[in-house]
């Protein structure tokens, strides 16, 4: 019996040891990405999942405008796998992106962020939308009705022309609307 | 009131030129290399055909030369004798090549028509070639004897950008 419990405890211990001695030759993930801000592993079967959503705004590398879910390539399944790797590791979304952009830069995001010249990006299409509104709205305001029309009248009499022949025509228009 | 409409409206075509100009004159499918000067990503993985594993830390303390590389890539055939003279010429430079989605025992039948002077290692899952942003086979990565990434080489690597590289790496560490 006592002989048993001494065989148990040395087969626990070469266990451990062995496992350590592999734990400190392979990197782990923390030495390649940094520490995980979550520290909470997620399990497999919901970082298939979530990896799948946040695979939803990375580029693939080997493909054009397909996101990392959305492609089939080797590459696309590598970089999917990364991602649950860091998902069961307690990664969070953002050291996830970042893990990406520190590799690819900001081109493996789908969506370029919200920071800097960027910005511009996100903005134009609103400034854009804005600007065709008023414009349209203007045009509508002063482009039909009575008024315009005079003023346009009132414009082009305005500019003298300098050909004598427009002079006279313009002349016979003033006299008429006398 | 024309000539402002002509103002904004010639600006904003200018500005739509000046983009389009920018974007076409950029390769979209060119993966930036970010990673230039950069202390490359550890690993430690088993060779193809056995023997003691490669990592990044026995490589450190010589300039490496890390090489992803596929049977179905035609370029990597292309690039292969380069590297294989390349391995042969600077005996103190370390040649590593990394299987990229490939089956070993089709790297093993093509290693044995065109046997290699340096070691493959197995990258199962692709992990390593996306912890070093590769977008595609063949890609080559220079470190230094500090394990720093210097250059990145994507296709078919000459043997001029071999020779230019591994000079300067070793001019600067000697």
């Amino acid at each position: 019996m006592h002989a048993l419990r001494l065989l148990a405890i040395a087969v626990m211990a070469f266990t451990f040891s062995a496992n350590w001695a592999l734990a400190e030759e392979a990197p782990d993930l923390e030495e390649i990405v940094g520490a995980p801000a979550l520290g909470e592993p997620m399990e497999p079967a919901l970082a298939m999942v979530e990896g799948a959503r946040i695979g939803k705004s990375l580029r693939c590398p080997v493909c054009q405008g397909l996101s990392i879910s959305d492609s089939p390539s080797e590459a696309a399944r590598a970089a999917l796998q990364r991602i649950q790797d860091l998902l069961m590791a307690g990664y969070t979304e953002a050291q996830i992106e970042d893990y990406f952009v520190d590799r690819y830069g900001e081109w493996a995001l789908l969506a370029p962020r919200a920071a800097g010249l960027n910005w511009i990006v996100w903005l134009a299409p609103i400034v854009c939308v804005l600007v065709g509104v008023y414009v349209v709205r203007r045009s509508l305001t002063t482009g039909s009705g009575p008024d315009s029309e005079n003023s346009v009248n009132a414009e082009s009499r305005a500019q003298k022309p300098v050909d004598p022949y427009a002079q006279e025509v313009l002349a016979l228009l003033e006299e008429r609307d006398r | 009131m024309n000539r402002r409409v002509l103002f904004v409206g010639s600006a904003c075509v200018a500005a739509m030129v000046a983009l389009l100009a920018a974007g076409f004159g950029r390769n979209p499918s060119e993966v930036p290399f970010v990673l230039q000067d950069q202390p490359a990503t550890p690993f430690r993985l088993e060779r193809l055909g056995g023997g003691d594993p490669i990592s990044l830390e026995a490589l450190k303390g010589r300039p490496a030369v890390i090489n992803f590389w596929s049977t179905w890539c035609v370029p990597c055939k292309v690039e292969h004798p380069v590297l294989q003279a390349g391995a042969n010429r600077y005996r103190d430079v370390q040649f590593v090549g990394v299987l990229y989605g490939d089956e070993p025992e089709a790297a093993q039948r093509f290693l044995q028509r065109t046997p290699s002077v340096f070691p493959t290692i197995l990258d199962p899952g692709g992990r390593m070639a996306v912890d070093y942003g590769v977008a595609g086979v063949p890609e080559t990565f220079f470190l230094d004897a500090e394990g720093r990434i210097v250059r990145k080489v994507a296709g078919a690597l000459s043997a001029a950008a071999l020779v230019e590289t591994v000079e300067a790496i070793l001019g600067e560490s000697s």
